[in-house]
């Protein structure tokens, strides 16, 4: 390729380059503009959205308890509610 | 006698030409870093399938009527396929630390430098005789500095269908190598002070804001740059579907099955380009070359640009969040956190990263918009 065609390539591909730059940073800052504007909305108009209010699962019976101890508890409740039925 | 010659001639051995041979040992080296040494193996293994499939003598795959030659046309030539993989990773991507932290948009914006120095690079390269880029030529090169794959198969659809091969498999190469590449730069760019800066916690992101989210940026690239639309809509579609909560099949789609699907045509027909007549060129040399340049250049512009926000924010920022701004989701964030652990072991900076790794993406797709609107 001669000098003369490079050369103007490598005018247009500089000027692509401050162009593409400055293009790329006002477009990404303008989106920054936007996000602050949506989170502005988002706060102004709080949603009936319910923020994570499901309780974190219970832990189910700590480890320390012995299963005689749990079974004894279910055959007492368990004869409690049979009596109760009886009554 | 006749009959020996004509069965001597319906084997591939008289037929075999050397382009065909090496080009089937490079489908076997891509098979080999796939499988052996794990470089991004969902693309690499399909696509040095396609290269062994597609340089078979007599097989006719890549020739009007073969099974690669259809697979190409209806899902590249298109762009198609590119654009399906980009609603995946839309899916699949969470904007919620870019959102709580927009700030990070800028880095995304700043390793976008890479790719308009490695433009700017593979016009230059015309100096050294054997080398003929246009700057349709140098745009598709340059995109591999973006560091996404679908993005960079998509311009060059474009702009340099006969580069295609060389390019892709450069993209999807380095994208392998970023933890490779990255860390000496970031190293060298930032003093161990600076990488043990710790960051503020981010803020919890409402599920209303990242619904929101994905149409103001379509909106934008509605109002200002149109030719990146195709890309831009269809990430955000994908974004879309995953944070809006009521098609989580389609998301899961989308995210699964689809992208799978697509992912494996997609890299068949990337290999089926691997020919011998496209890729054994001085040129594919200077893709390669400058597809590292352009990592290089990506990378260390992300961690100046963070150094210089850091010098004019009020919260601290951890200049190797710049690194993370070339997007290669989520292996450039991993890198980061790596780096970053590395300097002080209680510094965990992934969920940071995620943001300026997302902004990249972002940042690169526009990028491809421009270079589609002014060269395309």
């Amino acid at each position: 390729m001669n000098t003369q065609t490079v050369s103007s390539l490598l005018m247009e591909a500089g000027s692509l380059m401050l162009i593409g730059m400055l293009f790329v940073f006002t477009f990404l800052g303008l989106l920054i503009v936007g996000v602050r504007l949506i989170t502005i909305c988002c706060n102004a108009f709080p949603s009936a959205e319910v923020e994570s209010t499901i309780p974190a699962p219970r832990a189910s019976a700590s480890p320390n308890v012995d299963n005689k101890v749990v079974a004894a508890i279910t055959a007492a409740i368990h004869t409690h509610r049979q009596n109760n039925k009886n009554n | 006698m006749e009959k020996f010659e004509i069965l001597w001639n319906s084997t591939s051995l008289p037929h075999f030409q050397s382009g065909q041979v090496i080009m089937m040992v490079v489908g076997l080296v891509l098979l080999y870093l796939a499988i052996v040494k794990k470089f991004e193996p969902l693309l690499l293994v399909p696509i040095g399938f396609g290269a062994l499939l597609t340089n078979i003598p007599l097989a006719g795959f890549s020739e009007a009527g073969g099974l690669l030659y259809y697979i190409y046309h209806i899902g590249i030539d298109t762009g198609v396929f590119p654009l399906l993989i980009f609603m995946g990773v839309g899916a699949m991507t969470d904007f919620g630390a870019l959102i709580a932290n927009p700030r990070m948009l800028l880095l995304g914006a700043a390793a976008q430098f890479g790719i308009f120095a490695t433009l700017f690079g593979a016009i230059a390269l015309n100096w050294v005789p054997g080398f003929e880029f246009t700057l349709k030529d140098a745009s598709a090169i340059a995109i591999i500095g973006g560091a996404d794959g679908p993005t960079a198969i998509f311009l060059a659809s474009r702009l340099a269908p006969e580069l295609l091969g060389a390019i892709a498999v450069a993209a999807y190469s380095y994208m392998a190598l970023v933890p490779i590449i990255q860390p000496p730069i970031m190293k060298a760019l930032t003093s161990p002070e600076e990488r043990k800066i710790e960051m503020a916690q981010l803020r919890h992101v409402s599920s209303r804001e990242k619904i929101v989210f994905p149409l103001a940026v379509l909106l934008m690239t509605i109002l200002f740059l149109p030719a990146a639309t195709p890309l831009v809509g269809m990430f955000c579609f994908g974004n879309l579907m995953k944070e809006c909560g009521v098609v989580d099949r389609l998301s899961k789609t989308a995210q699964n099955e689809l992208i799978n699907t697509v992912t494996i045509f997609l890299g068949l027909a990337v290999g089926s380009k691997l020919s011998a007549d496209k890729f054994l060129t001085v040129e594919t040399l200077g893709i390669l070359g400058l597809g590292a340049v352009a990592f290089g250049i990506g990378t260390a512009a992300g961690v100046l640009m963070a150094k210089l926000m850091g010098k004019f924010s009020k919260e601290p920022i951890n200049p190797l969040l710049g690194a993370a701004g070339v997007s290669a989701v989520p292996m450039a964030a991993r890198v980061v956190n790596k780096v970053g652990l590395e300097a002080n072991p209680h510094n965990f900076l992934l969920m940071h990263a995620m943001g300026p790794n997302v902004a990249g993406v972002l940042g690169s797709a526009v990028a491809a918009g421009i270079l589609l609107a002014l060269v395309g």
